[in-house]
């Protein structure tokens, strides 16, 4: 059972050493959202058509989404404003329904395009009736909370790198004898030499090579990392197996 | 005690070779720090021959077997293996058997794939050796569960069962009451007759070796003192 464990956690630990960029990528990727794009906002009275002014939005190619803004956080925020200017909010002449919706562009908008579309939903309600927002990228909002989120995901792979690497090196101490021992009485009672040396080579080397031959394929892998994973794995098995005695 | 008309010097310890040597040592002497293990050996083994080593502990046996075997090369003079390809087993006075594995498994290990034709050769020779020494109902018990006894009996088993051409056996007969050694040592001389395996077997115990046959050397303080032959202890 031991000796499964070990050979799983050497392909495990091969395996992070070298994928250690497509391990950060994947986790930046997933830290990151990386869909920049354009948007505005739009408010209008509840007394316009604004389902049938959302239906045309949506069939434009430019517009990505439409998000429906939460009407009630909507009238808070009006209320608020208008309290703070001291109007009465309360007065019947006063409408407070309103609609929002946050305009969404796709990635590849033009400038052009995105004022086109801002223009045309001033043709589609009456401009007593509606609120327009300017044009804005959510780029820098994004981005400071991608650093974060990014350098955060920092100290992820080196967890993992550590408990991989804690894991076997538990399961290497814990095996280091039992594999010693075997290969002494082999050498002992079979007509073979340097038997725990080709089993290392064979073993480890083999997991090497098969995880050298994929990731050969994948442009993001860490080569000093691998030119790493060799040198440990040769000095793991002619310095860490060098007393290849019963007493060790 | 010896006859003192047998004690003689170191020339005798060729005394009885059957056929041709397979070791030699010539002027061999061992030196741990200041402590001298062995001191000018000089003597010839004969292939097919029976070897007693007698000594009081701390004569200098097992340092003697370990020179042999190959296992600690000597601090002077010369150990000659004479035929290089000849293959050695050893059954260490710490028995060394895998605790946490069985009987069976144990024995497992001389199985060489280049000596044997197939595993079930290998299963039929581990079943008539474990018959002889009646342990084959004992073969899936962990080591760390059996007596001092089965250990010996599986770690002589383990080396016969790697076909060796000679056999070094280190006080192999510590725990095993006469009954038990005798049928041990009717094993080595049935392998020793019909294949021509060289015994060599280090023993304090002069009772048990007199009543079998072969050459007898015996140390003191590291020194050759005496070579014979066992039946004259």
């Amino acid at each position: 059972m031991k000796g499964f464990g070990f050979v799983f956690l050497c392909g495990l630990f091969i395996l992070v050493l070298l994928a250690q960029n497509i391990v950060n990528d994947f986790l930046e990727s997933k830290f990151a959202k990386k869909d920049y794009f354009s948007y505005f906002y739009v408010l209008m009275s509840s007394s316009e058509n604004h389902e049938d002014v959302v239906r045309k939005l949506r069939d434009l190619a430019e517009i990505k989404q439409i998000e429906t803004l939460n009407q009630a956080v909507i009238a808070k925020e009006v209320k608020k404003i208008l309290s703070e200017l001291d109007v009465n909010t309360l007065s019947p002449m006063l409408n407070l329904e309103y609609v929002g919706f946050k305009i969404i562009f796709g990635l590849k908008t033009s400038i052009r395009s995105q004022q086109l579309v801002r223009e045309y939903v001033e043709r589609l309600v009456d401009k007593k009736n509606l609120i327009l927002g300017d044009i804005k990228d959510n780029i820098s909002e994004k981005k400071d909370q991608e650093d974060f989120l990014i350098q955060k995901s920092h100290f992820i792979y080196p967890s993992i790198l550590l408990m991989v690497i804690g894991l076997w090196l538990v399961f290497f101490i814990s095996l280091k004898k039992t594999l010693s021992r075997i290969a002494y009485l082999v050498e002992q009672y079979q007509r073979r030499r340097q038997v725990l040396l080709k089993t290392l080579l064979i073993g480890v080397g083999s997991w090497l090579v098969f995880f050298i031959l994929i990731f050969s394929f994948i442009p993001q892998v860490n080569h000093l990392n691998a030119v790493g994973v060799i040198i440990l794995v040769l000095f793991m098995i002619v310095g860490g197996f060098k007393k290849n005695m019963w007493e060790s | 005690m010896f006859d003192q008309s047998k004690t003689i010097n170191q020339k005798n310890a060729h005394y009885g070779l059957k056929s041709g040597k397979i070791l030699t040592l010539d002027n061999v002497g061992v030196n741990f720090k200041n402590f001298n293990a062995l001191s000018t050996i000089q003597m010839d083994i004969g292939q097919g021959e029976i070897l007693f080593i007698t000594g009081a502990s701390g004569a200098g046996k097992t340092t003697l077997l370990r020179v042999l075997s190959g296992q600690l090369p000597p601090t002077k003079g010369r150990v000659q293996l004479l035929r290089p390809n000849a293959h050695m087993a050893l059954v260490f006075q710490d028995l060394r058997l895998m605790e946490n594995y069985t009987c069976e498994m144990n024995l497992m290990m001389a199985y060489d794939t280049s000596i044997y034709k197939n595993k079930n050769e290998f299963i039929y020779d581990m079943i008539e050796f474990a018959n002889v020494l009646k342990i084959r109902n004992r073969l899936n018990l962990k080591i760390k569960d059996a007596n001092g006894g089965l250990k010996q009996k599986v770690a002589i088993l383990r080396a016969l069962l790697s076909r060796p051409d000679v056999i070094f056996l280190d006080e192999p007969t510590s725990s095993l009451d006469q009954e038990n050694a005798q049928k041990i040592f009717e094993l080595l001389n049935f392998l020793n007759v019909k294949k021509g395996l060289t015994v060599i077997w280090a023993s304090h115990d002069r009772d048990l070796i007199r009543s079998f046959s072969g050459r007898i050397i015996h140390l003191d303080g590291g020194r050759l003192i005496h070579a014979g032959h066992a039946c004259f202890i």
